[in-house]
């Protein structure tokens, strides 16, 4: 009896499926039952105010959660604001990021995945002089004529379908999954041909495209690695150890950008692969949210943006730190933090930040220089 | 409340076929996954603040991206978002943490014997796993069944086995002192 059938008699008596020799594997089930009762004697039970107010948070038809840390409530329109008719009143004990988690879904939910709009939360009623005008979101209809679906590509059978929105290179869209997340798919954006699908060394957290290469970030299991793919065959070209989780990811010509998510900002040359610098920002992280990057997959990823030169980060606490890219030499920073889920864009030339869960739907960063001092 | 340790039903995939038109509908799931969820999150995070960050935000995931979900085991699909979540907060908590020195530790089989007789903490046993040999019994522990854990880790059958297979003789080593000194 080898170990491989040893292993298979135990998966079979975890599964009920016991076999009649289970020939070694005796001891083990016993285990099992050790570990099953002191896991059942250790079962945590959540608690029932928790229970009840993330239901109501999740499932009540608005909800506007108080007390989100951020910036300064700018808003007497939300006054008017329809309150959840069971608000649970110790909603101070359920933590910050939990808010912002469910402030997000409120928003999904109410306005869709992809227009953020309308509603209690239309940005068209925000004073803030930056707001993007609610158009920008994608209110504008079209008819069904006008679109008109050219090609569909079913997810890859392994998967159970839910994925994250693809990164487009070179005419290629590159698709990754939530449930499985070291599968890619790519598929040929003229023709919607899957040009190669399967699974890449690490399950990834962050990926880009850089021109036929893709690059994908994220731990092999032992260490985080960045690996870089022919994205038309799949192969694998090459691949960089790196130091910690990956939180970002920019390509800017021959230039890659890796943010860490301990706030650490690498950039390397994508012909050879060496370092070119690296600058540590934790120091603009409060101590006291210093986790690093919460990366929610789907929902993050958009932290590292490039504009003439400028590489911006968009740091865990919603700051934004910018660097010269070629020097990596700090240029300025906005002092003003944003609670939520946010992500970074370029827009006409100009660093956005949109932050879903918090008051603001979007802000532009104030890129008047702001003194760095240095330490 | 209904019953924490209610088994999963059959009907899931009717259920979420409902909620990705209707997400309210979403509601008897979380109900029925509130609980499992939460005490998976507890047994690696250890703290209640931190379970609760996290049975938030797997709702939250699983929420949004339910209009993706395709017909399959939904527990496995929901666990895989779990441990997706479980694995980032994991990762950013202070490395001055109870797993961190657990895991350093090198306990002699006295000190095992002593902590079986004192109700041992199987958190502390666990995180002297590897991590992929700890997400393997700990999703066992969960109640997923070998295919699920396989689909929520994204390996092979074969891989889970071996992973569950080994980490099932580490632990038995754990719990036996006598197992050491043979």
């Amino acid at each position: 009896m080898t170990e491989h059938d040893t292993a298979l008699r135990f998966d079979q008596a975890l599964d009920g499926a016991a076999p009649h020799d289970l020939n070694g594997a005796e001891s083990l089930i016993q285990t099992a039952r050790t570990v099953q009762i002191l896991f059942d004697r250790q079962y945590e039970i959540p608690s029932e105010a928790f229970v009840m107010q993330l239901e109501q948070q999740l499932f009540s038809p608005v909800v506007v959660p108080s007390g989100i840390e951020g910036p300064p409530a700018p808003a007497p329109h939300r006054t008017d604001l329809p309150r959840p008719a069971r608000i649970a009143p110790d909603l101070h004990r359920i933590s910050h990021s939990r808010l912002v988690a469910i402030a997000a879904v409120l928003v999904l939910l109410l306005g869709g995945m992809g227009a953020i709009i309308g509603g209690p939360l239309d940005p068209r009623s925000d004073p803030e002089p930056s707001a993007i005008p609610a158009a920008s979101f994608g209110t504008a209809e079209a008819s069904p004529e006008a679109v008109g679906e050219i090609w569909t590509v079913e997810p890859m059978p392994s998967t159970d379908g839910s994925d994250r929105p693809p990164v487009i290179s070179n005419g290629v869209a590159f698709r990754t999954f939530f449930g499985s997340s070291s599968l890619v798919q790519a598929v040929d954006m003229q023709t919607g041909e899957v040009q190669w699908e399967g699974p890449v060394r690490v399950a990834i957290d962050v990926m880009a495209g850089a021109g036929d290469l893709l690059l994908v970030a994220g731990s092999n299991g032992a260490r985080y690695e960045l690996v870089a793919i022919d994205g038309r065959s799949g192969v694998e070209r090459w691949s960089k150890d790196l130091g910690q989780g990956p939180a970002g990811l920019l390509v800017d010509g021959n230039r890659i950008s890796v943010l860490g998510r301990d706030n650490v900002l690498e950039a390397f040359d994508l012909e050879t692969q060496e370092r070119l610098w690296q600058v540590g920002l934790s120091r603009f992280v409060d101590s006291g949210s210093e986790h690093g990057i919460n990366m929610f997959s789907g929902f993050t990823g958009d932290r590292v943006a490039m504009v003439q030169g400028v590489v911006a980060v968009l740091l865990s606490n919603g700051r934004l730190v910018a660097l010269d890219a070629a020097s990596g030499e700090l240029q300025w920073s906005d002092a003003r933090r944003t609670s939520g889920w946010t992500r970074l864009a370029v827009v006409d030339g100009k660093f956005i930040v949109t932050a879903f869960g918090s008051r603001r739907l979007s802000w532009q960063p104030d890129v008047t220089p702001a003194p760095i001092t240095s330490g | 409340m209904t019953d924490e340790r209610e088994r999963p039903e059959a009907d899931d995939e009717q259920l979420v076929q409902v909620a990705q038109r209707d997400p309210s509908a979403f509601a008897p799931l979380y109900r029925r996954y509130v609980g499992p969820i939460y005490a998976f999150a507890y047994q690696r995070l250890g703290t209640r603040e931190l379970a609760e960050d996290a049975t938030s935000q797997v709702f939250v995931q699983a929420l949004a991206a339910l209009p993706g979900y395709r017909a399959g085991t939904f527990r496995a699909w929901l666990y895989a978002i779990a441990r997706n979540v479980v694995t980032d907060l994991h990762r950013a908590r202070p490395v001055d943490s109870l797993d961190e020195r657990m895991a350093t530790a090198d306990p002699t089989p006295d000190e095992v014997f002593f902590a079986l007789d004192r109700e041992i903490d199987l958190r502390a046993l666990l995180a002297r796993l590897t991590p992929e040999q700890r997400d393997v019994v700990e999703l066992r522990l969960a109640g997923l069944n070998g295919p699920e854990i396989a689909h929520a880790l994204d390996r092979s059958p074969g891989a889970v086995r071996a992973l569950q297979f080994r980490a099932y003789q580490q632990l038995r080593t754990m719990l036996d002192p006598k197992q050491v000194t043979k």
